[in-house]
């Protein structure tokens, strides 16, 4: 693909990511998890996984909607602020990873191990930040549930995309 | 879409809900012993050890971030000033292996130990 | 495909869904666990004690349901108590002759019942003896009567003075000098008509009220689950010291003991389960525990047979009554009927 249009897809996907990533702040979980977001803001993320795109392109949607979207919705350096950040990118960077050397995982696989790994560092970064990690492993399996069932959906909605598109034929 | 659903996915998701499933089994499963005070951490540091029934503030450097109660033997935050209320809406918590978390004040309301009488409701005497 | 094949196919194909089934089983299971209710408290002081009332609602509100109780609770304590004005108490020993509604009939008539099926080791004219010890209020002054006091006083005991006449609802005191005091029975049967009131608005409430260790069980722990009730070591001044656990779904449970009133003079120590026969407190029991379906007729027979005492050779007969004991004595010797052992399993 030309460099220049990859770029500019990349900032299109991370405009996404964005707007996503403020809209899902508002969007209520069914229990009360403390510092949890949805998750609904990876799925350009795991498209540029999907797409090839490559680890580093991956990271950067996930760090720029992080960052830009925390600017936006006003919650920067807040505990959800570094939860997210820390999550997003460990997640991008394992699914780029995946993606490029797991041929065998399909996109459902990349999507549920990426969220996975960022509801973990979620959790991780959470304990951290208390002093205290016992206190958030009790919601840790919790989060894991709502992570498994929002990264099915982001997987089907980047599967439909990639078949529209006819990635595959490409590769 | 059958060519990008490998066959390792259907095993990582059921791996996954099932690896989540037995944590929450386990948590609910636990020898729930039931509690004689609360420990409340803010940012790591100590600011109560609740035995007693009552109403708890709980501040920092002069302000006020939420009030914890204890009452029979249970936790709750009753109020508290920051803005997803999170904490509040855990409600409850009455054994050994229920926290509740509130991540903007960075206060963790943590059960202490097990009574050894084990829970007798009314004393008749 | 070779034979092969397809057995490596079916085994993970097996581990998946098994691993799948395990969970959705396990996840439903956590989702339908239905919530357990929440129980409010409130604790007021009333009846002459400390009480204490833990309700969990079905389909009203628990604190609408507290707050109900709390009120029948303070009404129904004026209505019965000898040292209030208002009272149907003091009415009556004030006038000698009252008309009375089907609640206050009731209860007198539960009274002299109990007096009678004690043989008057419960009586509910014991006041006058009562205000010589002092123990006929809290503020009184506690006093020891010399013997001739109480014999002057010893006559007025008896609870066929006591005339109840239910067809015109009436009830007269026959002789000069008697008073009466339900103090033994009233805390019993208030919390007996509160519970039942609580029932008629939320048939489905749970809970229990706790009148100083009078305790009526509004319904069962979580809707299924019995209360796990301890009864106080008499012989340990903590009062959070256990001798003995029951396990109760519903019903009464009251306890008399000489560790609740009393004052000591000279080294010797006056408790406020007077005898009537005598006119001195009762010796040959310390704590006496009686479960039954009624509060009222828990406490009332705490006190009866606590004043019957130990060494009571027709203890087993009270069971007729729908009540079982436990009496323990000064020397630390216990006695109980024997339907007792049964509260003491917490699996039926």
């Amino acid at each position: 693909m030309v460099k220049s249009k990859k770029l500019s897809n990349i900032s299109i996907l991370t405009g996404i990511a964005c707007a996503m990533y403020v809209v899902e702040s508002f969007i209520p979980l069914p229990m009360p998890l403390p510092g949890v977001r949805w998750g609904f803001s990876n799925l350009p993320v795991l498209l540029s996984a999907v797409l090839d795109y490559g680890v580093l392109s991956c990271a950067m949607i996930a760090f720029g909607k992080s960052f830009i979207g925390g600017l936006l919705s006003g919650r920067i350096a807040s505990a959800t602020f570094f939860m997210g950040l820390s999550g997003s990118i460990a997640s991008a960077l394992f699914m780029g990873w995946l993606k490029k050397h797991a041929p065998k995982v399909g996109t459902i696989g990349i999507s549920e191990l990426g969220a996975l790994l960022n509801n973990t560092v979620q959790i991780l970064i959470a304990g951290l930040i208390l002093g205290n990690s016992k206190a958030v492993f009790y919601y840790y399996p919790y989060l894991v549930l709502i992570g498994t069932v929002t990264a099915y959906l982001l997987a089907v909605v980047s599967n439909i995309f990639l078949r529209s598109t006819n990635h595959d034929a490409k590769v | 879409m059958a060519k990008r659903t490998k066959k390792y996915d259907i095993f990582i998701v059921a791996a996954i809900l099932l690896f989540a499933v037995i944590m929450i089994f386990l948590n609910l499963l636990l020898p729930q012993k039931g509690i004689i005070g609360v420990k409340v951490t803010v940012d790591g540091v100590l600011a109560v050890s609740i035995t007693q029934d009552g109403l708890y503030p709980v501040e920092k450097d002069g302000k006020h971030l939420l009030t914890v109660e204890f009452y029979q033997g249970k936790a709750r935050v009753k109020e508290s000033t920051c803005d997803n209320q999170i904490c509040v809406k855990t409600g409850w918590i009455s054994n050994t292996n229920q926290t509740i978390v509130c991540l903007p004040h960075k206060i963790v309301v943590e059960p202490i130990g097990g009574k050894n009488t084990d829970g007798v409701d009314i004393i008749t005497w | 495909m070779r034979a092969k094949d397809f057995s490596s196919i079916s085994k993970s194909t097996v581990l998946i869904f098994s691993m799948l089934g395990i969970s959705l089983i396990l996840l439903l299971f956590i989702i339908f666990s239905k919530p357990l209710p929440t129980y409010e408290k409130s604790e007021i002081f009333s009846l002459g004690t400390y009480v204490r009332i833990y309700i969990a609602g079905g389909k009203v509100s628990s604190k609408n349901l507290l707050k109900i109780a709390e009120k029948e609770i303070e009404r129904l304590y004026a209505k019965y108590s000898s040292n209030i004005p208002s009272s149907v108490v003091y009415q009556l020993n004030e006038k000698r002759e009252i008309e009375c509604d089907e609640e206050s009939l009731f209860l007198f008539q539960a009274a002299v019942n109990v007096s009678k099926i004690t043989g008057d080791s419960f009586d509910p004219t014991l006041r006058p003896v009562l205000m010589l010890w002092g123990f006929d209020d809290v503020n009184s002054s506690k006093r020891v009567p010399s013997s001739y006091e109480i014999e002057q006083v010893l006559p007025f005991v008896s609870y066929k003075f006591i005339d109840i006449d239910s067809k015109n609802r009436k009830i007269k005191l026959l002789k000069e000098g008697v008073t009466v005091d339900l103090g033994g029975i009233s805390k019993g049967f208030i919390v007996d008509r509160v519970i039942d009131r609580i029932k008629e608005i939320d048939p489905k409430a749970t809970g229990f009220i706790d009148a100083g260790g009078d305790i009526g069980i509004i319904g069962p722990k979580f809707g299924n689950r019995p209360w796990q009730i301890g009864i106080r070591d008499p012989f340990s001044s903590d009062p959070t010291k256990l001798i003995d656990t029951l396990y109760i779904y519903s019903g009464a449970v009251a306890t008399s003991g000489n560790y609740e009133r009393y004052f000591i003079q000279n080294g010797t120590l006056y408790h406020h389960i007077i005898d009537p026969k005598t006119g001195y407190p009762a010796n040959n029991c310390r704590s006496c525990t009686v479960i039954s379906d009624k509060v009222m007729t828990a406490d009332a027979y705490a006190t009866g047979l606590f004043v019957l005492g130990i060494d009571n050779p027709a203890l087993e007969y009270f069971t007729k009554f729908g009540v079982q004991a436990y009496l323990i004595d000064n020397t630390g010797k216990t006695v109980e009927t024997s339907g007792f052992e049964y509260f003491r399993n917490k699996v039926k």
